[in-house]
């Protein structure tokens, strides 16, 4: 499976002018959280004959509408009609197992994502005095998202920088993760100038324990993160290590992660931390992205 | 020649377990004053080993296994020491948590549990042989090169087998198929039956080695697996016996099974005995086990030392050593090295050193003007008696004072007049409020900084017997320090001492970091870090009161049952345990007090010097539920009232009007 197409443009401009039709949209659950979660809810429902929200239930793909829940695997609903996948409303282990589908089925898809304005700073709502990004709260913890388990001793760890320092932090500190080699994946360009050093900054301390390699690419462009995701493969394979990836940045570079996944079973494994997403934790609209995905 | 960077350097790895490339310590372990009463090898039931984050459970085990005891450089190997073979297991728990039955189904995920850990287990068997082999050859050479042993190896690793070589290929492709295809398992095994096959073919044909030997399976950071898989090593650990025992080690007050995959439960002294690492240890053994840790970590780097004879990593790691290392001039000699490069201040040092302080000095002269004393009375006070200075600058506001202002200060000048002879209870007033004092005058001014957190026992107070949080207040020390100071030393006894403000600005790092990292405490680090900064400003805030009548504020109870707690406080509490954030012990009854709380909880001491409160466990908060509840709800109004309700009562302990009114209608002064 590859990016066999990419349209980008003004948000706004995406959910006026665009009218490609598709037969299923599937949309997280979480589309009322902020402004562009809105925006990309009502482009999917815009453009598709019916929408699906989507989510991770008891470590498999949960498809479900008004009507009920859908077996996506046996029962045919979905087997025919291009389908489009909104990664703006849905977290990592949905998508992840979206792409690990539609790849089984050797489905085309596309792929929308729409960027925010501007992430909201929430500082000093612990009572603490440092300026920090609290766009999520606790989750259930750092596991493995199965199939895509490996070693972790015998692992390279690449980890996408988010705002949120403390999630790569959760590596360091854990007793749970001593791999060989860290890799950071910094998404330089930002969504917006300026994004960029805050994702540094808020990581820094976790970038200085782990000893990181520092890696960068567009923090909206999974093209060259596949592609840096293809060096360090090339690396680890030298030394026979297996790569952990832990999309803790951004949407489009976790759907890079998670293709890879895909397109590398057996040799790849991710981690998530499921933080629960909070709403009102960015505010307006940047640009939006249709990626398309063919065989 | 060393300098302080390579200092530095060799206390930067806190997780001391990634230092070795093997698992052997040996060298690097200090031999613990309890080891006699707590020898794991001697020990015959199978074990629980518990501790703290940071106490050292993983180097510990490592001691005790062959990796240590049959460590090539050792030279004193017998075959005594055949009798007990421990082998050390830490799973990969992120991936064994991955073989879910949601995945692989129900028998397939005990399978690819049970085959991998047959694996790794048999691996760390075969290493075991190889070690015991480099002591004694000919048992290696019996065993090695019995065809029937690896036969059984082939069998229970499901590749073919033949000699060491081709067994270290096979298993690690065995490992690799086993973590690359867990939903493609050929080779159905398990590590009891395994095991129990191996060992049973050594015994056998090494059996004037072996006869009389247990071999123990030590699975270290148990906590982490799935319950489910927690479960199939109870089966195991149920079924241990004098020829095998299965044994655990985690994390204190991490949530176990006792349940098997029966019907059967655990039951402790029945089916296993429970070690608290090093908490049978009083404060002066621990102290004095700290003090050889630190000094091991530089004499194993190449420093030597003149006034300790024969201090090397040898003699630490070596029990029959340990009668000598009771000996008192070995203990004085020891302590007296580290608490030369970080030396202690007493209080009434600490006193000293805030009085020669300008800003410190105004304002305690201001008190004393106030309770009516002339300038140069107040000025003889602060010089020759600091800590009554000091003292005053809380007890002048305290109500009962301003209420008798001039019966008050007649008794203080009577007791300065007699050298503090006459009225000794002044005494007792001042030793209770004195350090609280000095906490008080850190907080009221940014640029005063008094040292109240140097000194080597201070050191190990705070680190609250982690050895990690220990090391790491001696690297920030070290990295706060350096900057200002190129020594180059050969012997400990070069070592340039740490001055007092040194010591306190390494602290105060180290606390700094240590609140940064709570975030990162998965699964709950926005809660708990949420948690541990709202108490901590809340006994900042009580610590800064003026006048405070029950002075060092750092613990607290909460008044309810704890069967009235509801679940997502129970819950948070039981976290907070687990990462040492919040310490539990039995609460004390006061006098006069009904007991309503069965438990008290006191801040981590490590995280005081963030929040300028003390380390020391004396005066107690009590909270209602509703109150400790709103130290971590996501209700951000419910805290702030909370908060506003102790900054009010700051504001009323301010000197009101009307006790201005009373100091001016008695003393004619006017504030």
């Amino acid at each position: 499976m590859k990016l066999d197409d990419w349209i980008y443009m003004d948000g706004s401009q995406l959910v006026e002018e665009v009218k490609q039709s598709y037969k299923f949209a599937f949309i997280g659950k979480a589309c009322e959280l902020d402004d562009r979660s809105k925006a990309a809810e009502t482009y999917c429902q815009s453009v598709s004959e019916a929408s699906f929200s989507v989510g991770y239930v008891d470590y498999s793909l949960q498809i479900q509408n008004e009507n009920g829940v859908y077996d996506h695997l046996n029962d045919g609903v979905f087997d025919e009609g291009e389908i489009i996948v909104d990664a703006t409303t849905i977290d990592v282990p949905e998508l992840l197992k979206i792409i690990e589908w539609l790849e089984s089925t050797k489905r085309c898809f596309d792929v929308c994502y729409f960027e925010p304005e501007k992430y909201l700073n929430k500082k000093g709502e612990d009572e603490s005095c440092e300026d920090h990004y609290v766009i999520s709260d606790d989750g259930a913890g750092i596991n493995f998202i199965p199939p895509f388990v490996c070693s972790v001793p015998n692992s390279a760890m690449v980890v996408s920088l988010g705002f949120e320092g403390h999630r790569f932090g959760s590596i360091i500190e854990s007793d749970e993760f001593p791999v060989k080699k860290f890799y950071a994946l910094g998404g330089v360009p930002a969504f917006k100038f300026g994004m960029e050093k805050t994702s540094f900054l808020m990581n820094h301390k976790a970038l200085e324990d782990s000893n990181s390699s520092i890696l960068i690419s567009g923090a909206n462009d999974p093209v060259e993160t596949y592609n840096k995701l293809m060096e360090i493969r090339s690396a680890c394979a030298i030394s026979k290590q297996t790569i952990l990836l832990a999309p803790f940045g951004t949407k489009p570079v976790a759907l890079a992660m998670c293709m890879f996944a895909v397109n590398n079973r057996r040799k790849v494994g991710i981690i998530y931390d499921f933080v629960q997403r909070r709403g009102g934790r960015s505010s307006g609209v940047g640009k939006a992205h249709v990626w398309s995905f063919r065989h | 020649m060393s300098n302080l960077n390579d200092l530095q350097s060799w206390f930067s790895t806190a997780r001391n377990e990634y230092e070795s490339t093997n698992h052997s310590v040996y060298e690097s372990f200090v031999v613990p004053p309890d080891i006699e009463a707590n020898d794991i090898s001697k020990i015959e039931h199978s074990m629980v080993l518990v501790g703290g984050r940071g106490t050292g459970k993983t180097v510990f085990l490592k001691y005790f296994s062959h990796w240590t005891q049959f460590d090539s450089k050792r030279t004193d190997v017998t075959q005594s020491d055949l009798e007990s073979v421990i082998l050390y297991w830490k799973p990969d728990t992120a991936f064994c948590r991955a073989l879910k039955p949601e995945w692989l189904g129900d028998e397939g995920s005990k399978t690819a549990f049970l085959s991998l850990v047959t694996l790794e287990i048999v691996k760390e068997f075969i290493s075991a042989l190889k070690n015991i082999g480099f002591h004694f050859p000919e048992i290696k050479k019996e065993i090695f090169q019995d065809a029937a042993f690896w036969l059984g190896v082939s069998k229970v690793i499901g590749k073919s087998v033949t000699n060491e070589s081709t067994f270290d290929a096979e298993v690690e492709m065995a490992i690799y198929d086993a973590q690359t295809e867990p939903d493609n398992i050929a080779n159905k095994t398990n590590p009891k039956s395994a095991l129990d096959l191996l060992i049973n073919r050594v015994v056998s044909v090494a059996s004037c080695w072996f006869s009389n030997s247990s071999f123990k399976v030590f699975v270290d950071e148990f906590e982490n697996l799935s319950e489910e898989q927690q479960r199939l090593f109870n089966n195991y650990r149920k079924h241990s016996d004098a020829r095998l025992s299965w044994n655990v080690a985690y994390k204190k007050f991490a949530s176990i099974s006792i349940e098997t995959s029966g019907s059967e439960k655990l039951n402790q002294n029945d089916d296993f005995h429970t070690l608290n690492l090093f908490d049978e240890l009083t404060d002066d053994q621990y102290k004095l086990f700290i003090a050889e840790i630190i000094l091991n970590n530089m004499v194993r780097r190449g420093l030597v030392s003149d006034n300790i004879p024969g201090f090397t990593p040898e003699f630490l790691c070596d029990r029959k050593n340990l009668e000598h290392r009771s000996s008192d001039l070995y203990k004085k000699k020891v302590l007296q090295e580290v608490k030369r490069i970080f030396p202690q201040p007493s209080v009434f040092e600490l006193c000293k050193i805030a009085c020669a302080n300008k800003t410190v000095f105004k304002k305690l002269q201001k008190v004393f003007l106030d309770i009516g004393f002339e300038k140069l009375f107040s000025d003889k006070v602060i010089r020759k008696f600091p800590d009554v200075a000091i003292a005053h600058f809380i007890i002048f506001y305290q109500k009962g004072f301003q209420k008798n202002l001039i019966k008050e200060s007649d008794k203080l000048i009577e007791f300065i007049d007699s050298n503090r002879t006459k009225h000794q209870t002044i005494d007792t007033k001042i030793n209770t409020y004195v350090f609280s004092a000095l906490l008080s005058l850190n907080l009221d001014n940014s640029y005063v900084n008094i040292p109240v957190y140097s000194g080597f026992d201070r050191y190990c107070y705070l680190s609250s017997r982690s050895v990690r949080s220990l090391i790491s207040l001696i690297f920030c020390t070290i990295r706060t320090s350096k900057k200002n100071d190129q020594a180059s030393f050969s012997k400990i006894e070069e070592i340039p001492a740490f001055t007092f403000e040194q010591m306190q600005m390494g602290v105060l790092a180290a606390s700094e970091q240590s609140i940064g990292e709570i975030v990162n405490f998965t699964p709950n680090g926005i809660t708990l870090s949420k948690f541990t900064h709202r108490l901590g400003q809340i006994l900042r805030l009580i610590q800064s009161v003026r006048g405070q009548s029950e002075p060092e504020v750092n613990h607290f109870s909460i008044a309810s049952d704890y069967g009235d707690f509801s679940k997502e406080a129970k819950s948070l509490i039981e976290v907070a345990k687990s990462w040492r954030i919040l310490i539990v012990s039995n609460a004390t009854k006061e006098r006069n007090e009904v007991a309503e709380a069965a438990y008290e909880y006191k801040l981590n001491p490590f995280y005081a010097p963030y929040f300028g409160i003390s380390y020391r466990k004396k005066r107690k908060l009590k909270l209602s539920l509703s109150d400790f509840e709103a130290l971590y709800s996501a209700d951000q109004n419910r805290y702030s009232m909370l908060r506003k309700g102790y900054e009010q009562e700051i504001e009323d302990k301010r000197i009101s009007d009307n006790t201005k009114g009373l100091i001016k209608e008695q003393t004619g002064l006017d504030l």
